[in-house]
């Protein structure tokens, strides 16, 4: 296979209840163990908490509800996926609720296929791509279009 | 140039334009004060001197025309007209342009110094009369009296190499003579005989008459020259030997018979005495910070104090009396080194009213509404970030009052007002907030005309009862604007919604008191946002939460009630609305047997917070939520306690809001 004309993008793949999902390691800060999180009254569910990551407090995100996927109750595996997003041109960190941390992979960027438009399992505009591979079809999320929305939908709570 | 050193140099004369503006403005309406002619100078005289030092040479000969003009008013020979404050302003405008090396097609320079030079002879002419002429060159002793009150007396001599290194006496009498020195003694008691005299020393030392100056002013006089000197106030001093200034600058008097010893005693180098004039003073001792600096600097003290609240918690654990007693002296020191972290981040209400003034001069004299601007609370300190985001919305509000609020003198003198409006501005601490109030005399809100427009826009509904208050808030509404005419001031409906989204960002609000025909009366409160507050820890549904310790009135147990969840209680005859934050919070933790209320707000909105239980005190490092939150009103931020567990902060100013809606709802329905 010629190398050079493959554009590699790299991945860190998580499961998000029973759907893995592929984020890009640009994105990652860091993987902590579950912790004590803070529950803020009167937030979004998705964004209903804090957690103190070294002296600095971030809110935890929880994409399953946005994309839809079911949520199994917390177990051995679950780990809090720290990152940087941008929402608006704003640099914010954010912590992402995952059900397991798999690895770091490289894929070809070509193998990325746009959601066809018969899928209606995951809302459109907060998926960017998806691939298959040997264990079937990993989504990779459009974080920023995530996080706006969960910043505009707290705005209106 | 390197850009660090013009940095330096547009922070010192953006500092310098300041106190050139704000004399002006204030010799606006002291026309007489000798002081402030004498400080406008002094500014003009630094911004020429530093522009020349730093290559800017067209404006520094532009300043010199300028200083030129203010000498003749410090000497005496013209008197202050309002003419004079227009062109001059004028003239302190050019400076910017100047700096940025523009050209003046139109010649505007050019006039307004000549227009500046006119102004000042003709006020010359006219109290020529009246006015004492002094001579330009050379003050005569009986008119300038040396026990003026507010003068000094500058004591100094050539140190004893000055007059070998070339110093030349009479090079320091003019320098001197420009800070309004006057009335030089000389002191010859130690001149020795001829046989002893060496021609390199000078053994002369003179006193001299001078009016309040900083230290810095003396230092630049004495820059070049090796000179010993000390500044007193005036008293009645023991007559010297007297002379004139001219004969005094022959240093070594041969034929003066005094005793022959060499000046040996060593005289303290420089020594600064502290001007006795208030304010002049003020710059002497201060240091310039960059702001990045300080918030570096408090983000690390917000970190120690994190780090010393764990500490505190470990001590305790372990018993052990001696680290138990090293923690407490740590606590001690944080808090003290946390006060006083936070202190240099404050800045007094002052340093923004400047532009205002400058502001409603200008406004006053293009719209023809003489009008007197009152400040209040000039001393009052807000935090530095505040205090910037404050200048936009201020100006605005400053501008609607002038421009809309207060009638013309025509109008005015048709009711029983005086001509002249007033405008006053003050701020004050109240608990946690700062108000800032901006009150005009003017003709009020117009409830009728701002209602009917609000219903035109579709802002309410045509029937909607509305109290008066709340008709005025509207005018916070976006793209609402009374005013049929659109004039370069106000009157677009841009404006008055951009002060309230930035009063909102700070996490304020603004209350609007209109009478018609007696005036309105706009108060911002503002949260005294600083990074670090005391809190008190409570505890609701097995959470734990903080509040500034600030805004807590007082605390008491929430009396038994048998007929189910109290929505008020009585406190000493004031009714104060009771907030359950178990309901608030939604929270799902045990029942406390004995509920606490603590009683949080300001003036009339305040609300009873019923909580669990009261943990104790902290100090609480505010951290900002993130904009995942920033729609959660209850919660003003987090913080970290001593365990490393997150605490939210509550937001008193909006909880005691919901209290007051609770408070009003009860009284629209007991009156209906």
């Amino acid at each position: 296979m010629n190398q050079s004309t493959k554009v590699m993008a790299s991945f860190v793949i998580l499961r998000l209840g029973v759907q893995r999902i592929a984020i890009a390691t640009d994105y990652m800060r860091e993987i902590l163990d579950p912790m004590v999180e803070k529950r803020v009254p009167g937030a979004h569910p998705a964004v209903r908490s804090l957690i103190n990551v070294r002296g600095a407090v971030v809110p935890v995100a929880d994409l399953r509800l946005p994309l839809g996927i079911p949520i199994p109750p917390d177990g051995p595996s679950s780990r809090i996926v720290v990152i940087n997003v941008k929402i608006d041109d704003d640099e914010v960190v954010a912590a992402i609720r995952t059900d397991a941390v798999h690895e770091v992979t490289n894929v070809d960027a070509s193998r990325i296929e746009q959601l066809p438009s018969t899928a209606s399992t995951w809302p459109r505009e907060f998926v960017s791509g998806i691939y298959r591979d040997n264990e079937g079809f990993v989504l990779v999320p459009n974080l920023e279009t995530i996080f706006a929305a969960l910043a505009a939908s707290t705005a209106h709570a | 140039m390197s850009d660090d050193i013009l940095a330096v140099f547009n922070e010192e004369l953006a500092e310098l334009i300041e106190t050139l503006e704000s004399g002006l403005l204030s010799l606006d309406s002291n026309p007489d004060d000798i002081e402030i002619v004498n400080s406008v100078f002094r500014a003009l005289h630094t911004i020429k001197g530093t522009g020349a030092m730093f290559g800017f040479t067209e404006l520094a000969s532009f300043i010199h025309k300028f200083e030129t003009a203010f000498d003749v008013i410090r000497a005496g020979d013209a008197h202050i007209t309002p003419d004079i404050i227009r062109l001059s302003l004028e003239a302190r405008d050019q400076i910017p342009s100047l700096v940025e090396k523009q050209p003046d097609p139109y010649g505007d320079r050019e006039r307004i110094l000549q227009e500046l030079a006119n102004a000042i002879s003709l006020s010359g002419d006219e109290d020529a009369a009246t006015a004492p002429v002094i001579a330009e060159a050379m003050p005569e002793e009986d008119e300038m009296p040396a026990d003026n009150a507010a003068d000094q007396i500058l004591r100094f001599r050539l140190t004893e190499r000055a007059l070998a290194l070339g110093s030349r006496p009479a090079i320091i009498f003019e320098d001197l003579r420009k800070l309004g020195g006057h009335t030089i003694k000389a002191d010859l008691s130690e001149v020795p005989n001829l046989d002893g005299l060496d021609p390199g020393i000078s053994y002369v030392k003179w006193e001299m008459g001078i009016p309040p100056v900083t230290a810095d002013d003396l230092e630049n006089a004495f820059m070049f020259h090796d000179v010993d000197f000390d500044l007193v106030a005036a008293t009645a001093e023991t007559p010297v030997v007297e002379e004139k200034l001219t004969a005094a600058t022959s240093p070594s008097t041969p034929e003066a018979p005094v005793a022959a010893k060499p000046v040996a005693e060593p005289a303290p180098k420089r020594e600064k005495a502290e001007p006795a004039g208030q304010g002049a003073g003020e710059s002497a001792s201060s240091l310039r910070v960059s702001a990045a600096k300080l918030d570096t600097m408090l983000d690390q003290v917000g970190e120690l104090v994190i780090a010393e609240a764990r500490l505190a918690e470990l001590a305790k654990q372990s018993l052990d009396p001696s680290l138990l007693s090293l923690s407490e002296n740590i606590t001690r020191l944080t808090a003290g080194l946390r006060s006083s972290t936070m202190n240099m981040r404050m800045l007094p209400f002052r340093s923004i009213v400047g532009r205002f003034r400058r502001l409603i001069h200008d406004t006053s004299a293009k719209l023809n509404k003489p009008v007197e601007f009152v400040v209040l609370g000039e001393d009052t300190e807000l935090d530095k970030t505040m205090i910037e985001k404050l200048v936009d919305p201020l100006v605005h509000i400053l501008r609607n009052s002038l421009d809309h609020g207060l009638e013309t003198s025509d109008e005015r003198g048709k009711t029983d007002k005086p001509a002249t409006g007033t405008i006053t501005l003050s701020a004050e601490h109240s608990g946690s907030e700062v108000l800032v109030r901006i009150r005009d005399d003017g003709r009020g809100l117009n409830t009728q005309r701002i209602r009917a427009k609000a219903v035109e826009r579709g802002l309410i509904s045509d029937d909607a009862q509305l109290s008066d208050a709340v008709i005025h808030g509207l005018i916070f509404q976006p793209g609402f604007s009374t005013t049929d005419v659109v004039s370069d001031l106000s009157g677009r409906g841009v404006g008055m919604d951009v002060v309230k989204r930035t009063i909102d960002s700070l996490r304020g609000s603004i209350e609007v008191d209109s009478h018609e025909g007696i005036g309105t009366d706009i108060t911002l409160r503002l949260p005294l946002t600083l990074a670090i507050v005391d809190g008190v820890l409570i505890e609701v549904g097995g959470e734990v939460y903080t509040l500034p310790m600030a805004s807590v009135q007082e605390i008491l147990d929430l009396p038994h009630s048998d007929d189910g969840k109290q929505e008020f209680l009585d406190v000493r005859g004031l009714f104060v609305p009771l907030l359950h934050l178990r309901d608030v919070f939604k929270s799902s933790g045990p029942e406390a047997v004995q509920p606490v209320v603590i009683v949080v707000g300001a003036g009339t909105n305040k609300a009873g917070l019923v909580v669990d239980r009261i943990i104790g005190t902290s100090q609480t490092v505010i951290k900002q939520m993130s904009r995942l939150h920033s729609e959660v009103k209850i919660i003003s931020g987090a913080t970290l306690l001593g365990d490393g567990t997150i605490a939210l902060i509550l937001d008193v100013m909006h909880l005691s809001k919901l209290g007051k809606a609770k408070a009003d709802a009860l009284a629209r329905e007991n009156a209906a």
